[in-house]
């Protein structure tokens, strides 16, 4: 875990924007007096229904517009001073590509706007389009590409300048839940690089596996605020797991709850998810050798300071690794006593940890019982 | 400074680019081209004024096809980058909105300078066709129209075998072989025997076309600062006003400059397209010296450098939503 410095990315004091019409009068007020702050290193999460202010906030913090009130600091300095953009990579919500240019031309034109030297802008170039799994569609014009495949493209070009702050707004729109995964793959090494991520999206499941702290908007005013774990931990209540158990062993152990609690206690099969279900169909799938338009890989550019060697944590990234390397492969073989198949473990680690542990205690109370 | 340098030329580039790559770029000069390589054979019964008929007809072409490619291309380049999101984007790196802005008017600029030229090569051409009115001089207009679809089937060629975009290099070989064609024939006098270069081109055009081509900047100048706030539409529709008010401003305007201050103020705030529009002096055989030239040059720089600056102060405040 990186240690999280006091340094603050973005600083925003009473932030408050009004967009006006065409005789000037107040028309939206998008932002009322939003105080916010974003730390190095850190992902940070924006959450909210369409028109919340999600994207007027980025906006903002891009010097995109104008605060109408209020008080704004990006990187120390002032967001429209275009040396504090030299440090922040942007990937849009919506189309923003030129339909005409290819990928290859793309991605050079973005890394010409930071004065990149030749040699340099196709090195990242290469990595980024082999991160990305387009290196096979590089002069491809990017109207012909699909919803993923362009928002994949963005995806490269908003990392072309290797950025200390990048800010993502829904970037696993249109991708599959490969593509998704290897979006979330890259912005936790974006994290061990260091890089401060600003996330929005409306998949909460998505900004609750990467994000440390979240921000949630509604109406343009800021409604809660904090770290993840901590908002979606309920202090006061227990989920316990339990392996399969014999009918005799199960009503003792709920015997013992009832008895425990003077409650009767909430008890049914746990569920696989629709994402795991899926990743089985496609697992089966890859071993017939059929592709589709992109191929995965889950290298991250050298230049992002992560060469992306780390162990493969869940499914997903085998999966990720396994379509790169070549369909042939099989998945790799799970570790000995490994946990058995879940959900990505990146956000609640510890508390899953605690639980196990607690779990193991009942267990082998009632085992001694 | 080399990063602005740097910024200038790849956004310039790109504005280019993106410019000729889209379809209406590519059909507006190769309609414009081909509907002055076929004036000679249209304009019959002309009573020995078929090269002052096809001359005026096809530097009409030129300036009114170079109206709508400048409008289209200032909308395209401005309104629909800010609308579609393609600015925000750009705007969102270290670029100032100067530099966004003049580049995107470089961009455009360099395109209708292409437009341009090969709107005089075919003009020329063209006129040289009905050079003798008793003779059609088939190799001039042959060669007009062969340049156009051997440009065509290339581009068709390539985009098949090599998957290169059909538009704009169709728009780049149209302009190769409209050239090497100019060149080739007018070695060549109407029979086919040998003569010296351009003995049988009407070489007065040449400037006028070149007034035409100022002009065209001149507009496209104030397309591009329209487009910062406004629509294709309206963009579209104020820029022909500004055309038509601007040609008929000595007659509308400069009669009464004196007396009204309104018309004072139109006459002058308006640009006035008769310094760009020279035919009537060709008509009466006068020829256009090049001090006419850089005077119009002037003017037309001075002007433009003014429309551009109010341009960039409406760039300057614009707030990009998208």
């Amino acid at each position: 875990m990186i240690e999280k410095s006091d340094e603050l990315v973005v600083e925003a004091t009473g932030l408050t924007k009004i967009f006006r019409d065409f005789w000037h009068r107040p028309k939206v007020k998008a932002l009322t007096d939003l105080d916010l702050t974003v730390r190095k290193g850190e992902v940070f999460g924006l959450l909210g229904p369409n028109g919340s202010g999600k994207s007027t906030t980025i906006k903002l913090i891009l010097g995109l517009l104008h605060p109408t009130q209020g008080r704004l600091r990006v990187l120390q300095q002032s967001p429209r001073d275009v040396k504090t953009k030299r440090k922040i990579g942007y990937l849009p919500e919506e189309s923003y590509l030129y339909p005409y240019l290819t990928g290859q031309e793309t991605l050079n034109f973005y890394g010409k706007l930071f004065d990149l030297n030749g040699r340099e802008r196709k090195q990242r170039i290469d990595q980024l389009l082999e991160m990305i799994g387009l290196k096979h569609a590089r002069n491809r014009v990017v109207g012909e590409f699909s919803k993923g495949m362009a928002r994949r493209i963005g995806l490269a070009q908003a990392l072309i300048n290797d950025p200390e702050l990048v800010i993502l707004d829904e970037p696993t729109s249109g991708l599959d839940p490969l593509g998704t995964r290897q979006v979330k793959n890259l912005i936790v090494d974006l994290k061990k690089a260091n890089k401060t991520v600003i996330l929005s999206s409306h998949l909460l499941s998505d900004v609750e596996d990467v994000c440390d702290r979240v921000a949630i908007l509604y109406g343009g005013r800021l409604r809660v605020t904090g770290a993840v774990h901590e908002l979606l931990e309920e202090q006061n209540r227990y989920q316990v797991m339990l392996p399969e158990l014999s009918p005799d062993k199960l009503k003792r152990v709920l015997e013992l709850l009832r008895e425990a609690l003077g409650d009767e206690p909430d008890v049914d099969h746990p569920r696989v998810s629709l994402e795991n279900l899926f990743l089985d169909v496609v697992e089966k799938a890859q071993t017939t050798g059929d592709d589709s338009g992109v191929k995965h890989a889950e290298n991250v550019a050298e230049f992002l300071g992560h060469t992306g060697e780390e162990k493969k944590t869940n499914r997903l990234d085998e999966l990720v690794e396994q379509k790169s390397d070549g369909e042939e492969a099989l998945p790799a073989e799970k570790e000995e006593g490994a946990p058995p198949e879940k959900a990505p473990e990146v956000m609640d680690e510890e508390s899953r940890r605690a639980a196990d542990g607690k779990l193991k205690n009942f267990l082998s109370e009632s085992a001694d019982d | 400074m080399r990063l602005r340098a740097n910024q200038y030329i790849a956004l310039a580039g790109l504005t280019a680019l993106e410019t000729v790559r889209q379809p209406i770029c590519l059909i507006l000069t190769a309609t414009c081209i081909v509907f002055v390589g076929i004036l000679p054979l249209v304009l019959t019964h002309s009573l020995g004024e078929a090269a002052r008929l096809v001359s005026h007809s096809a530097l009409a072409f030129h300036f009114v096809g170079g109206l709508v490619l400048g409008g289209y291309a200032a909308c395209a380049s401005l309104t629909h980058e800010i609308r579609r999101g393609t600015a925000a984007a750009v705007l969102s790196k270290p670029v100032e909105r100067t530099t966004f802005f003049l580049s995107k008017f470089v961009g455009i600029a360099i395109v209708l300078l292409l437009f341009s030229t090969a709107l005089t090569l075919a003009c020329l051409l063209s006129v040289r066709t009905v050079y003798d009115p008793y003779t059609l001089d088939l190799f001039a207009h042959g060669s007009l129209i062969i340049a156009v679809l051997l440009a065509f089937t290339v581009a068709g060629i390539l985009n098949y075998t090599l998957r290169r975009p059909f538009c704009s290099n169709a728009f780049a070989l149209t302009l190769v072989f409209l050239l090497v064609a100019f060149v080739a024939v007018n070695f060549l006098d109407a029979q086919g025997n040998a003569t010296p270069f351009g003995s049988r081109l009407d070489w007065a055009l040449l400037p006028a076309n070149i007034l035409v081509g100022m002009g065209i900047l001149v507009l496209a100048g104030i397309s591009v600062g329209l487009a910062t706030r406004l629509d294709m539409v309206a963009t579209l529709t104020i820029c022909s006003i500004i055309f038509l008010l601007g040609l008929m401003s000595d007659y509308l305007f400069g009669r009464a400059a004196d007396d009204n201050i309104i018309a004072f103020l139109l006459y002058y705030a308006l640009p006035n397209w008769q310094n760009f529009w020279v035919i009537d002096a060709l008509s009466e055989e006068k020829s256009i010296s090049a001090t006419y030239l850089l005077t119009v040059g002037k003017y037309g720089l001075l002007y433009l450098a003014g429309v551009l600056c109010l341009g960039l102060l409406a760039f300057k405040k614009v707030e990009v939503r998208a």
